[in-house]
C-alpha cells in the first residue's frame, strides 16, 4: 500500500514511487546532468537498501540500522529529522515489513511527525490513524497518537471504538482519555454499558474520570455495573469532578457540588479526604472553613488532610486556629495543629503552657515542647 | 493508622506500623533487612512479580520473626493493596512502575516510601505529587543523603552564606553501563523462569524477554530507566537544590550533549554533560566525567561533598558563627535516621525530610537532560507550569504511552 506522496519533495517519496513502479528510474525529464542523475540513483539505491534492512528487523537481532535511524530522529537539523520520519513512513507502508519493524516505526512516529508545518495536511498522523483498526498495530498506533495535535485523530478514534474487537477498545479508550476528548463521553459510556468485558469496563470508568466534566460525572454516577467496580467508580467520580472545575461554568458548578457530596457521603475515606482537599485548593474563600471542618471531624476522620489544607491558608486564618477554636478540639487535632504551628512567637506563651501542663496528653505536651524548641532555635 | 505520638524505646505490638514492600530486588531486600530489625514496625506483606524474589524475602522474614512470621506474599501489588491491613508501603521497583504503584497506594490511603528517581517522566512525577497531596499521604523519598550528617552540614554552610553568592554547582555522576546481574551476555529466551514478565513490563512498551533487561539491568533501557543520569539525579541534584533552597523550583533552560549506548539491548546515554540554567544566572552542570558528588562554587570559594567526604577551598568555609548556626541546625532538624524520620511523619502526619515535591523537582532536571539528549537540542522550560516553551515536538516526549490495561490518571 503506497500513499500519495507526490506532494512531498523528498528522496524517500521518489524512492517509494520507484518501488511502486510509478516513476521511471531516470530523471532525465528535468534536464539534470548525467552526473547528477547517477548520484541521485546511487542515493536512492542506498536509501532503498537501508529501508529494506529496517523492514527486516526482528526483536533481538542487530539494531545497527535502527540505531542510525533513531540518531537521525535526534539530529539538531530539521531536515535530518524529516528524512527519519520519511523512512519510518516508508517502513510502515511498503510490503514485506516485519511486525517488529512496524512496531518500532510506530514508536518512532510518536516522537516525530512534526516536520510538516500543517498537522492536518498529509502527514504520518494520517498513516497512524489508518492503523487504529489493525489488530496487530492498533495499540502502538494509539500510543503514538496520544499527544499529537490534529483534528483528525479524535473523530477517527470515536468512530472506531464501537466497531473494533474488545481487546482494541481498551487502547482506544485510553487514548481518548489521555486526549481528554469530551465528545467521547457518550460513546465510551455506551460501550461500557453494552459489553460485559471487565477490562473494557475498568478502562471506561478510569477513562471517564480522566476526561472529566459534567457529562462524565453523570455517566459515572449512572453506572450500575456491580460491586467490583464500585471503588474504581468512586475514584473516577472524584477525578472527573476535579477536572470539571477547570472547564465551563456549568461543569464547574457540577464539579463543586459533586466534591461537596463526596466529602459528606463517599463510602471511601481517601475519596472524602481528596474531595475536601480539592475543594480547598479550588475555593480560596472556603479554605479556612474547610480546614476547621477537617480539624473538627468526628473521630478524626478527616484529620489526615489537615496538613495539606493548612499549607494553603493565609497567615491570619492560621493564627485564628490557635485561639479559642483550638481549645475545643480533640487531643489528636490539637497535637496535629501544634505540630504544624509555624515559628511565630505570637502564641509562644500558649505553646510553653501546653508543654508543661501535667493534665494534658503526653503526646500533646511533647509536640508543644518541640514547637517551642523550633522557635527558640 | 490513628494519629499517635512516637513512643520511646519498645513499641507495643498494637502500635507498630504495619509495613508492606513492593519490589524485592536488590534495593527492596536491603530495605527489608533494615525494616526487619526495627521494633517499631512489622513487615506484614510483600509483592514481587518474581517468585524467586518472594521466596528469598519470606526466608528473610522467617529468620527475623521466627516461624510465626505471617508475612503474606503476592505476585500482583493490586492484590496486596486490596487485602488491606497495611499502613505504609515501601516501593522499590523499576522506574517505569513508580507512578502507577505510588498513585494506587495513595488512592488506597497508604503512606509511601518511594525510591528515586521519583518517576519515569515529568508528567508521572507531577501525577504522584498530586495524588500524595490530594489524599493527604506522608511521603519519604529514598534519598538517604538527606539524613547524612556530612550532606546536611554542607547544605547548611551553603544556605548560611559561607560561599557568598553561589554562581554554579557541579554534580558528578557516573557513566557507562554496568552488568548488575551478570545476564547481559545471555541469549533471548522465552522462559522467564518464575517471573511474570507481562506484569513486570506493565505499562512499558512491549519488548521480548531477555534476562539482561530485568533485575537491575532494566536501568540501561529507556523504556524502563534512564541510565546512570536518572539513577543519580534523585540523590545528588536533590542535595544540590536543597542547599540552594531551590528544591521547589526549576531551571529555565537545559542543554545536553553525550553519547548513547550502541548495543543490542540498551539505549541510554553512556556519557553525558547536562547544563541547567536557573534564574539569577545560576548554572548547574551534571556530568559523567566529573568526580561523583556535589561542588557549589560561590564568591568565596567552593564546597564539595560526597559520601564520606566534605571539603572546601579553605577551612573557614566549613565553620559557622552563632548567627548562622541556625542554617546548619535547620538541615539536621530531621535527624540522621532516614527510616525513623519517615515513621515519625507517619505517626505525626508532619512532613518528612525528603518530600515528594523536592524529589520531583530534582528528577525533572534529569528528565529535561534526557529530553535534550534525545531531542538533540536545548529545551526551554517553564517551571511554574511545567511546560516546554515553543517546542511541541519536545513536549510530546514529556510522557510515554501506556500498554493496556494501565492508564495514568492525573
Amino acid at each position: 500500500m503506497v500513499r500519495n506522496y507526490s506532494k512531498r519533495n523528498s528522496w524517500v517519496a521518489t524512492v517509494l514511487a520507484m518501488a511502486a513502479g510509478l516513476m521511471p528510474p531516470a530523471w532525465s525529464q528535468d534536464g539534470t546532468t548525467v552526473q547528477d542523475e547517477a548520484q541521485r540513483a546511487r542515493e536512492s539505491q542506498r536509501l532503498m537498501r537501508e529501508i529494506e534492512m529496517l523492514q527486516r528487523y526482528q526483536f533481538g537481532s542487530h539494531r545497527g540500522y535502527w540505531n542510525a535511524l533513531e540518531a537521525k530522529l535526534r539530529d539538531t537539523k530539521r531536515r535530518s529529522r524529516e528524512l527519519g520520519e520519511d523512512a519510518l513512513v516508508a517502513v510502515l507502508t511498503m510490503t514485506g515489513t516485519s511486525l517488529d519493524a512496524s512496531i518500532l516505526a510506530c514508536r518512532g512516529l510518536r516522537l516525530v511527525g512534526r516536520s510538516n508545518p500543517d498537522p492536518d495536511s498529509f502527514s504520518s498522523v494520517e498513516l497512524l490513524v489508518s492503523l487504529i483498526r489493525d489488530p496487530r498495530l492498533s495499540a502502538e498506533a494509539c500510543m503514538a497518537l496520544q499527544q499529537k495535535e490534529s483534528s483528525k485523530i479524535n473523530p477517527a478514534l470515536r468512530a472506531a471504538l464501537p466497531l473494533v474487537e474488545n481487546a482494541l477498545k481498551e487502547d482506544i479508550i485510553a487514548t481518548l482519555a489521555r486526549r481528554r476528548d469530551q465528545e467521547a463521553v457518550p460513546v465510551i459510556e455506551s460501550v461500557a454499558k453494552g459489553i460485559d468485558d471487565v477490562g473494557v469496563r475498568f478502562m471506561a470508568i478510569r477513562g471517564l474520570g480522566q476526561i472529566g466534566g459534567e457529562k462524565a460525572i453523570e455517566a459515572l454516577v449512572g453506572f450500575r455495573l456491580g460491586d467490583s467496580y464500585a471503588n474504581a467508580r468512586e475514584h473516577a467520580v472524584l477525578s472527573a469532578a476535579v477536572r470539571a472545575l477547570k472547564l465551563s461554568s456549568n461543569d464547574e458548578k457540577t464539579g463543586r457540588s459533586t466534591l461537596r457530596r463526596l466529602v459528606q457521603n463517599s463510602p471511601l475515606k481517601p475519596v472524602r479526604l481528596g474531595a475536601l482537599y480539592e475543594l480547598a485548593q479550588h475555593d480560596v474563600d472556603q479554605r479556612a472553613a474547610l480546614c476547621r471542618q477537617a480539624l473538627s471531624s468526628g473521630k478524626g476522620d478527616l484529620l489526615e488532610i489537615v496538613p495539606q489544607v493548612f499549607a494553603l491558608l493565609k497567615t491570619e486564618d492560621i493564627r485564628a486556629l490557635y485561639g479559642s477554636f483550638f481549645d475545643g478540639l480533640s487531643v489528636e487535632a490539637q497535637t496535629l495543629l501544634v505540630g504544624l504551628w509555624p515559628p511565630d512567637d505570637r502564641e509562644l506563651d500558649k505553646m510553653r503552657a501546653l508543654s508543661v501542663n501535667p493534665e494534658l496528653d503526653p503526646a500533646l505536651r511533647r509536640a508543644a515542647q518541640r514547637a517551642v524548641d523550633r522557635l527558640e532555635n | 493508622m490513628p494519629l499517635a505520638s512516637w513512643a520511646q524505646g519498645e513499641t507495643a505490638a498494637n502500635e507498630r506500623i504495619q509495613v508492606a514492600l513492593i519490589g524485592l530486588g536488590s534495593r527492596g531486600r536491603t530495605h527489608l533487612k533494615a525494616l526487619l530489625e526495627r521494633t517499631d514496625v512489622r513487615v506484614v506483606a510483600i509483592a514481587d512479580v518474581d517468585e524467586a524474589h518472594r521466596r528469598t524475602a519470606l526466608q528473610l522474614g522467617e529468620a527475623a520473626y521466627g516461624d510465626t512470621s505471617g508475612i503474606k506474599d503476592y505476585e500482583d501489588f493490586r492484590e496486596l493493596i486490596a487485602a488491606g491491613g497495611v499502613d505504609v508501603v515501601v516501593i522499590a521497583v523499576p522506574n517505569h512502575w513508580h507512578a502507577l504503584i505510588a498513585i494506587a497506594c495513595a488512592e488506597a490511603g497508604l503512606d509511601i516510601y518511594g525510591e528515586t528517581p521519583l518517576a519515569h517522566t515529568i508528567v508521572e512525577g507531577r501525577a504522584i505529587c498530586r495524588a500524595v497531596k490530594r489524599y493527604g499521604r506522608v511521603w519519604q523519598t529514598g534519598n538517604h543523603l538527606r539524613s547524612d550528617p556530612l550532606f546536611q552540614r554542607a547544605c547548611g554552610y551553603v544556605a548560611g552564606g559561607n560561599l557568598g553568592v553561589v554562581g554554579s554547582v557541579e554534580i558528578g555522576a557516573y557513566g557507562g553501563i554496568v552488568d548488575l546481574t551478570g545476564a547481559m551476555k545471555e541469549r533471548f529466551t522465552e522462559d522467564a523462569l518464575g517471573l511474570n514478565y507481562d506484569l513486570w513490563l506493565g505499562p512499558a512498551p512491549w519488548v521480548p524477554y531477555h534476562p539482561g533487561l530485568v533485575h537491575g539491568n532494566w536501568r540501561w533501557h529507556q523504556a524502563f530507566g534512564g541510565g546512570q543520569l536518572m539513577s543519580w539525579i534523585g540523590h545528588y541534584a536533590d542535595i544540590a537544590l536543597w542547599g540552594l533552597g531551590l528544591d521547589q523550583g526549576g531551571p529555565l533552560k537545559v542543554e545536553a550533549s553525550g553519547e548513547f549506548a550502541n548495543h543490542l539491548l540498551y539505549n541510554v546515554p553512556v556519557k553525558y554533560d547536562v547544563e541547567a540554567h536557573f534564574y539569577n544566572n545560576l548554572k548547574m552542570q551534571i556530568s559523567s566525567s566529573l568526580a561523583p558528588g556535589i561542588r557549589w562554587h560561590g564568591d568565596n570559594g567552593w564546597i564539595y561533598v560526597t559520601e564520606g567526604q566534605l571539603l572546601a577551598s579553605s577551612p573557614d568555609l566549613l565553620e559557622v558563627d552563632d548567627e548562622d548556626a541556625w542554617a546548619v541546625r535547620r538541615y539536621s532538624a530531621h535527624g540522621h535516621d532516614h527510616w525513623q524520620d519517615f515513621f515519625n511523619g507517619v505517626r505525626t502526619r508532619l512532613p518528612t525530610s525528603a518530600p515528594c515535591e523536592s524529589a520531583h523537582r530534582a528528577a525533572t532536571i534529569g528528565h529535561l537532560g534526557m529530553l535534550a539528549l534525545n531531542a538533540g537540542r536545548a529545551i526551554a522550560w517553564k517551571p511554574e507550569s511545567e511546560t516546554v516553551f515553543e517546542d511541541p515536538n519536545a513536549a510530546e516526549r514529556l510522557e510515554l504511552g501506556y500498554r493496556k490495561p494501565w492508564l495514568l490518571t492525573d
